[in-house]
């Protein structure tokens, strides 16, 4: 009977504490999210992800140096579907989806943070300040792509029902305004970029990326006005006035001249300003240059690499196909006695003509004889010059020895089309390896000079002293002498007159900014589209009067063959995709200025609307 | 019993069954999706180098958002309903056994509800609900029959055949979003209510542009694949079945699929056996045949559609001017507006590129002598059996040669693609099995039993 009483009990203990609470054990190695933010070093764990997040070069890949292939400035046999008008109505979810998983993370970290106020240093305020950063760089990105959006502005987890997600879209502007008031938190509590070397977010990089933000939207708002992208009650004048107050700001903390990385400022020992411009895409630590504002540290001996240099050391211009840089942008850079050229000069059928006397970051951009792809004892230089034949001399061979024309023979994506490989970037220190480590400047001192200087031509307040703190110290780095603006006749047409002081700004930005991700958003902010629309275009000349065709080893049967296929145009131009596009690109200005977004969204969130056209 | 066995029916046996029972399964639930857990990553293949937390740039632990926290699941319940019966007639000689079920899995972890991607979750990370019921019915037959004359003669047939079909009966998507790979849709939204599982939704194209010209003349709007200019003979003709003068998924929702149908099903229907065998004196013939009646398999985003690194003769059966009635699209080379042309050929569910993966294979034939007691004993032994036989003697079926209809799902990702399995997932070029696996061999043994 005991025995008995004694099974009553047990079968009583485990029937009836079964559930009880003692029971949920949480795991052991893992800690709870939501009390987990509450120490700074727990919450460096935390913001240390969300950089994760933000576009870098990745372990394969060209990255940033191939994104212009969306614009003019790079042509690849793979172009972008979008400047084509091939994209289909689903084609904006990737955007959308990363974006919005982005800003929960970030939400994540407002929902949760729970420092102590006696234990928030300087530095744990920084780090929300980061945050803040990064929730209006995820904002800024959905507002380019995608014009009005919902603002994430909190954290939905607690409303992720389908009722709950019943959010409308913000109109762009307010839009705009929200993320330029999470920024003026950022740069409130952010520490200046002097404290981590640029390593991590700062109040500077803030700063710039208000002037980017406000630019952005004022220039839309304004090119935008009369078409249906036009955003509601738009007023462009206020969102200029903002990147001019950001930029004082920016400015009083550090002037341009302390700014730049100039010939004086270059802590790698420059020979001149080319150079030091070069240093900013082709150094592994910018820790002492204060131009580099907020950078990407790569270390191979860390596991922290990338393979741009070694694709951009092979001539490759893009890793996902044939490509090379465009004729177009090889025409925008200036003499370097500061006047504009005329590329209709038969002078220019000169491949290496093309290159002389000009803007140093011509050079430092495009690939151009003498300039090297990677150490000399692995790659030759760049070399164009007449072939010599029916000539046995020892001179002769050694000169046909050393000619390294551009690779229109070579194979995959290491082949180029136009002639123009990219120099921008180029380690002349890297000999041989899988991956390597320069690192990655993301904001940079010069986009606030451009911004600022464009801000104040749209507002008229373009006067000859902020022209001489803005563009005119960009150009004297790069060697050309400083001359007030004059009407440039060949000057990219964008489909509406431009002031002098505005083809000028516009110049500067675009070979200032070459190959850094930036020319898309500014042809579609500026309503550009006349630059793609028709277009597809050109590259070097190839005619057979040219230098470039003569460098070539005609005995050689593969090189005949990799001629022969080249296509040029009437004048002899090469114009690489004219079998692919024979209309040239059909982006449709009607439609193509923001991605759509998603049909399922639209069916799911019945208050989102389509964007114009799709 | 003794009156059944004394009466005169044939019936040797006759046995009803009948069962119902209900199960718990928590395999789906996970460990901890109540809680909001943060994974700590000491060595995150992607973490920057930072400093802050030491001074020296470092990449330092990084700690990972939490999913969606899941405080209400449950385990899932899973009711199973069987009505069989189990005969035996003519002395033995015919058995027969028969079984209908249905098993119903309510409270199923279903995948997550569809909710806007606004709210920053990707599908995985969504909290998880007991928000759906699967129903699948089936039965199943199996028939055997074997007897022997007194001249030493005997046979022996037996045949079995099961069926069932699956049914999401309840799922939280009342806007019934089409989840399904190979359709132009772009995400996965999981089940809606009246799915199938397995169910295929795709085009209607039967046939290639024969010309250039016809392409050109087509009076229906296919931008959404890709440039009126880029069609030309030998690119999938798509139809418009909607009648709206363009081929797109509409909405891609159960009301407005635009010119999507269900144009199959990829559950394998109908699987059988066969077993046969005849004999004679010690002489023995059997075989077993399998087989599957009907099912669909879409070719969409195999490589063996768009190449990959490696090609079988049948590849050289693709659309050209000398080959106009080519299986096969025509062949493009992957870069530029080419890249859109191998995509939309290959990369979309179409009737052309559906196959017919039902098949009948004889698995194995087998012929054997067993000596008779009299020689064996004079041998000392306890028994004597020669044989021969083969497996996978051979295969009827529908499919291209290099298919083969039990390895059709296998991707050989060292070919190229990955081994996601539609339906489920959304890219136009996450593909299908492609034909680039090692093929079952046919084995022919011959061998000598001697028992001491």
């Amino acid at each position: 009977m005991k025995t008995l009483r004694y099974i009553f009990v047990a079968i009583y203990v485990l029937v009836m504490t079964g559930c009880a609470d003692f029971l949920d054990k949480g795991p052991i190695t893992s800690p709870v999210g939501s009390t987990y933010l509450s120490s700074e070093n727990q919450v460096y764990s935390y913001v240390n992800g969300l950089y994760q997040a933000l576009p870098s070069l990745t372990q394969y890949g060209s990255g940033v140096r191939a994104v212009e292939k969306n614009s003019d400035n790079i042509i690849s046999e793979k172009y972008d579907p979008r400047i084509n008008g091939e994209l289909t109505s689903f084609d904006g979810y990737q955007d959308w989806s990363a974006s919005y998983q982005n800003l929960r993370d970030i939400n994540y970290f407002f929902e949760y943070y729970q420092v102590p106020k006696e234990r928030e240093t300087e530095g744990v305020l920084s780090l929300c300040g980061e945050v803040y950063f990064l929730r209006a760089w995820w904002h800024f990105d959905l507002l380019r792509k995608f014009g009005d959006i919902p603002l994430m502005d909190g954290f939905w987890d607690g409303n992720a029902t389908l009722e709950g997600l019943q959010i409308p879209a913000t109109p762009r502007k307010k839009a705009a305004l929200f993320i330029l008031s999470d920024l003026d938190k950022a740069i409130s509590l952010l520490q200046c970029r002097s404290v981590y070397s640029g390593l991590r977010i700062n109040k500077e990089a803030a700063l710039i990326l208000a002037m980017n933000v406000a630019l952005y939207e004022g220039s839309w708002e304004k090119y935008h006005s009369s078409d249906e992208f036009a955003a509601e009650d738009a007023d462009p004048d206020m969102f200029f006035a903002k990147v001019m107050e950001y930029g004082d700001e920016l400015f009083a903390h550090i002037p341009p001249q302390r700014g730049l990385n100039t010939l004086e400022n270059d802590p790698f020992g420059a020979v001149d300003g080319g150079e030091a411009f070069a240093h900013l895409f082709n150094q592994k630590d910018y820790s002492d240059v204060q131009e580099a504002v907020f950078w990407k540290k790569y270390d191979v001996t860390k596991g922290v690499q990338h393979s741009l240099t070694v694709l951009l050391a092979s001539g490759t211009v893009d890793n996902e196909a044939a490509a090379g840089l465009t004729k177009s942008l090889v025409d925008t850079y200036l003499n370097a006695d500061g006047t504009a050229i005329d590329p209709s000069d038969p002078d220019f059928k000169d491949f290496n003509r093309t290159f002389e006397g000009r803007d140093r970051r011509l050079t430092e951009t495009v690939m151009s004889t003498g300039h090297k792809f990677r150490s000399v004892s692995m790659t030759m230089p760049m070399k164009v010059a007449e072939y010599i034949y029916d000539d046995t001399s020892v001179e002769a061979s050694r000169h046909n020895a050393s000619l390294n024309p551009p690779r229109f023979g070579g194979d995959g994506s290491s082949r180029n089309i136009t002639g123009y490989h990219t120099a921008l970037g180029v380690d002349t220190t890297y000999v041989n390896a899988s991956f390597w480590d320069t690192g990655l400047v993301i904001i940079r001192y010069a986009e606030a000079l451009l911004a600022y200087a464009e801000a104040a031509e749209e507002l008229g307040r373009c006067t000859d002293e902020v022209l001489g703190k803005t563009i005119k110290p960009l150009r004297e780095r790069a060697g050309v002498a400083w001359k007030t603006p004059e009407y440039d006749p060949h000057f990219t047409d964008y489909g509406y007159p431009l002031t002098p002081n505005m083809q000028e700004i516009r110049r500067e930005r675009r070979t200032e900014l070459a190959l850094q991700g930036f020319r898309l958003d500014d042809i579609l902010r500026w309503r550009g589209h006349k630059v793609i629309v028709g277009q597809r275009g050109r590259g070097a000349y190839i005619g057979k009067d040219g230098v470039l065709y003569k460098s070539f080893n005609r005995n050689d049967a593969a090189v005949v063959d990799a001629l022969a296929s080249l296509h040029s145009d009437a004048q002899g131009w090469a114009d690489p995709l004219h079998e692919k596009l024979p209309d040239g690109y059909c982006f449709r200005p009607g439609r193509d200025y923001l991605l759509p977004i998603p049909p399922e969204e639209i069916t799911l969130d019945v208050k989102l609307e389509q964007n114009p056209g799709w | 019993m003794d009156f059944f066995r004394e009466s005169s029916t044939p019936l040797n046996q006759l046995k009803l069954r009948l069962s119902y029972g209900r199960l718990g399964n928590q395999s789906g639930a996970g460990l901890y999706r109540y809680m909001d857990v943060m994974s700590l990553d000491a060595a995150d293949a992607n973490a920057w180098l930072l400093p802050g937390e030491s001074s020296e740039p470092a990449k330092g632990t990084v700690a990972h958002t939490p999913s969606m926290v899941s405080p209400f699941i449950t385990w899932e319940k899973v009711d199973n309903a069987n009505a069989g019966m189990d005969i035996s007639v003519f002395s033995y000689r015919l058995n027969l056994t028969f079984d209908i079920w249905q098993r119903t899995t309510r409270d199923m972890l279903g995948p997550a509800q569809a909710i806007p991607s606004i709210g920053g979750l990707a599908a995985g990370d969504r909290a998880k609900e007991n928000n759906a019921t699967l129903r699948s019915r089936g039965w199943e037959l199996s028939l055997n029959w074997s007897d022997q004359t007194v001249g030493g003669f005997f046979y022996r047939a037996g045949v079995n055949i099961s069926d069932y079909k699956s049914v999401v009966t309840g799922y939280n998507n009342p806007e019934g979003v089409i989840s399904n790979n190979h359709t132009g849709l772009s995400v996965n939204k999981g089940y809606y209510e009246g799915m199938d599982l397995g169910e295929i939704w795709g085009y209607k194209a039967d046939r290639l542009f024969a010309s250039d010209e016809e392409a050109a003349a087509y009076p229906v709007d296919l931008s959404f694949f890709k440039a009126q200019n880029l069609w030309k003979a030998g690119d999938l003709r798509f139809e418009d079945i909607n009648n709206d003068g363009k081929v797109n998924p509409g909405n891609g929702t159960v009301e407005d699929h635009g010119d999507l149908t269900i144009i199959g099903n990829a559950t394998p229907r109908f699987c059988y056996g066969i077993n046969l065998a005849i004999g004679y004196r010690g002489f023995e013939v059997s075989t077993l045949l399998q087989g599957v009646g009907k099912r669909d398999f879409p070719m969409a985003g195999s490589t063996y559609l768009f190449g990959g690194r490696n090609y079988f003769t049948n590849h050289l059966d693709h659309y050209s001017s000398a080959r106009p009635d080519g299986w096969l699209p025509r062949l493009t080379d992957g870069t530029g507006s080419g890249d859109a042309d191998w995509k939309v050929n290959t990369g979309y569910n179409t009737t052309r590129y559906l196959l017919n993966a039902a098949y009948m294979r004889m698995k194995n034939l087998t012929v054997s002598y067993t000596f008779g007691d009299g020689l064996i004993e004079k041998m000392r032994l306890k028994g004597l059996r020669i044989y021969a036989s083969c497996d996978n003697v051979f295969t009827l079926d529908a499919l291209p040669d290099a298919f083969d209809p039990e390895t059709i799902n296998i991707v050989n990702t060292w070919a190229g693609g990955s081994r996601a399995a539609a339906p489920g997932l959304t890219s136009v070029m996450v593909q299908n099995g492609n034909a680039k696996v090692y093929p079952l061999s046919r084995t022919f043994v011959c061998g000598i039993d001697i028992t001491f």
